[in-house]
């Protein structure tokens, strides 16, 4: 394996790999200076409620922060109110801490009696006549009712990488044209260099290489996934309170709904994962598609095509972007039946499965499209990799050297 | 032992091989023939890299296609034209295509060094690849084709891009290889085979046309007119009465 990794290591893959991490941290120091920002523009020390308002969730705690909200808000609209730049007086500054607060707080309060109102539909709706719909309000119930622990602190460290994540596009476009590298280069370097009568006249020149040159493309697409987490998480460990990475995701609005019981460092790895089987597959595609060539260029068109193209696709359909006119566009069936099968979607919006409980209907019983999305695509890569083989071994047998 | 049996190749309708039948045991084997006849074909399909359109390839009384990476395993096949990886050093090229050809790993740095010192390339062992010249190059690829120590060696014209002193060292070691082992060679240069050959394949326009002891080769010419030669009848005067026409 360290002589196939020797042979393709060079500077544009390098290059790229660096690419890949400076963007992810670039993310990261963004929100990194707003963090260093809003430390710097408020001492909150003299504020002796503000602790009190910090800690789990409760009604009391609600109202605690409510009333002093108000207060602030009061206080800075009566002294404040006729200066010119009332947004950079003290008072409007200690007034936004205890906003924020006030928000995340309202945010605890709708999960806590969003996931009361599931629990209690679910438990009349799970005596339906219809097996079906029993079985998802008992599973609804069942999820929803386990608890989920709220705090109210003014850290910013979930929602800073819950947005990382959803913003990610740039470097996502740059690993897919890293992984359409590695496969063309990895399955065509044989014949590029002249190498392949030599090798595959060897004893371990067929399969085993095969297994090898795969075991590496699946290594880097793995790897790929890891360097851009880490390079985007990089900077959050220099602010905030480490104890945030137990924050549960329900403490940010994006999931309000969500039923997975995670918490952010569970997230991270979820993501992670979910993006790394989304690389997965692609590069099994693009070394299914460079194992039926012998030159480098059509290939890499292919694939280029293919991997940007599909994108760009998923992209598009996904609505994350806005209209020149301004409205944001919704999804359409056309993605959500994109998202179950494409590992696209895997790779960009890996968060968005976490969202929301999607259940579907497979023979009477509710299975998240999580679950299908995972499964279609490990069953796609192993078939794909199966197909990939017998190409590899077989290509050139007819055709003659 | 290794055997074809019928083996014919073709390539849409050219027929590039027809029905060959030969026998290898112990010894250098030189192929000679012109440009076209099919010698490179057969080599390909004695080191499996083509499957044969008719017949088989038999080795220890087994078919090559299902012994597959066994059978691998006992050959070396240099190929007439090759390549490799620039930025390896000979040594790491050699280890890489030691590992490949199966070479316990406890033994990959001694039989690295053993094959270097064979093809005088030691003093180079830790130069990149993409700095040697041709002859070394043609050097480093008989030291690949030997670091497996295969039982068959098939070498596509490997003196190509030798000197004549390094063209001399090659016949020596191959004569010295050659008592356990099979040696295919493939040349123009008749004087690599006639040096060190102990048989002679003719072939030409895939089909095999004389198969002699180098010594008897004389008998390949049946032809009255040199009858009175016979004595005196070189391996080039054979070369040359086949294929003179392609030589022409």
């Amino acid at each position: 394996m360290g002589f196939e990794i020797k042979k393709h290591l060079n500077r544009i893959l390098l290059a790229g790999l660096l690419i890949t991490f400076f963007y992810g941290v670039y993310y990261s120091y963004q929100c990194y200076i707003c963090q260093k920002q809003n430390e710097k523009s408020v001492d909150m020390k003299s504020e002796h409620s503000y602790e009190d308002c910090m800690g789990s969730y409760s009604e009391k705690r609600m109202d605690l922060i409510t009333a002093l909200t108000e207060e602030k808000q009061r206080e800075f609209e009566e002294r404040d109110y006729v200066k010119v730049n009332p947004e950079n007086s003290p008072e409007f500054l200690v007034f936004q801490k205890y906003q924020y607060l006030y928000s995340k707080a309202d945010i605890c309060r709708q999960v806590k009696a969003y996931r009361e109102q599931v629990v209690k539909n679910a438990a009349r709706l799970k005596k339906s006549r219809d097996t079906y719909y029993a079985r998802v309000n008992k599973k609804i119930e069942k999820m929803y009712s386990r608890d989920v622990e709220l705090v109210i602190h003014d850290g910013s460290r979930l929602e800073d990488i819950a947005g990382i994540f959803t913003v990610s596009e740039i470097v996502d476009f740059v690993n897919i044209v890293l992984l359409v590298i590695v496969s063309c280069s990895l399955f065509l370097i044989e014949h590029r260099k002249g190498t392949f009568t030599l090798v595959y006249s060897s004893y371990r020149g067929r399969g085993r290489t095969y297994a090898v040159k795969l075991a590496v493309a699946m290594g880097f697409a793995v790897l790929l996934s890891l360097l851009q987490t880490v390079s985007m998480v990089l900077l959050s460990f220099t602010y905030g309170n480490l104890s945030e990475w137990k924050d549960a995701i329900q403490n940010i609005e994006f999931f309000i709904h969500s039923p997975y019981h995670l918490n952010l460092a569970e997230l991270v790895v979820v993501v992670t994962v979910l993006r790394a089987l989304g690389y997965l597959v692609l590069i099994c595609i693009f070394i299914v598609i460079s194992v039926c060539f012998q030159k480098n260029i059509i290939p890499l068109a292919i694939n280029t095509l293919i991997g940007i193209g599909g994108f760009g696709l998923c992209y598009y359909f996904s609505g994350s972007y806005v209209t020149n006119s301004g409205t944001l566009i919704q999804q359409g069936s056309f993605y959500s039946f994109v998202r179950m099968y494409s590992p696209f979607v895997l790779i960009g919006d890996g968060i968005g499965y976490l969202k929301k409980y999607e259940p579907l209907n497979i023979l009477n019983y509710p299975v998240s499209v999580l679950s299908v999305t995972v499964l279609v695509n490990i069953v796609l890569a192993g078939m794909i990799v199966a197909v990939g083989y017998p190409l590899y071994i077989r290509r050139f047998r007819r055709r003659g050297v | 032992m290794l055997e074809l049996k019928g083996v014919s190749k073709r390539y849409g309708k050219k027929e590039a091989l027809h029905d060959i039948n030969i026998q290898f045991k112990t010894g250098i084997y030189g192929l000679l023939g012109p440009n076209g006849a099919g010698k490179s074909t057969l080599m390909n399909i004695v080191s499996d890299i083509l499957e044969p359109t008719a017949g088989t390839v038999i080795y220890e009384g087994k078919e090559i296609r299902k012994l597959k990476e066994k059978y691998r395993k006992n050959i070396g096949y240099l190929p007439q034209r090759v390549g490799y990886y620039g930025d390896f050093t000979a040594g790491k090229t050699l280890e890489y295509f030691a590992v490949l050809r199966g070479v316990r790993k406890s033994e990959i740095v001694s039989r690295v060094d053993s094959v270097l010192e064979m093809v005088h390339l030691s003093e180079h062992k830790n130069e990149k690849v993409k700095t040697f010249s041709g002859g070394m190059k043609q050097r480093l690829g008989i030291a690949v084709t030997l670091v497996g120590d295969p039982q068959i060696l098939i070498m596509d014209e490997p003196t190509v891009g030798l000197d004549p002193k390094e063209r001399l060292n090659f016949r020596n070691l191959l004569s010295n290889l050659a008592e356990d082992k099979t040696i295919i060679l493939s040349t123009h240069i008749v004087s690599d085979i006639d040096s060190i050959a102990k048989y002679v394949i003719l072939i030409k326009e895939g089909n095999i046309i004389g198969f002699e002891e180098r010594e008897q080769a004389a008998k390949l010419i049946a032809d009255e007119e040199w009858s009175s030669k016979k004595d005196s009848i070189t391996l080039e005067d054979v070369y040359m009465y086949y294929f003179n026409d392609e030589a022409e």
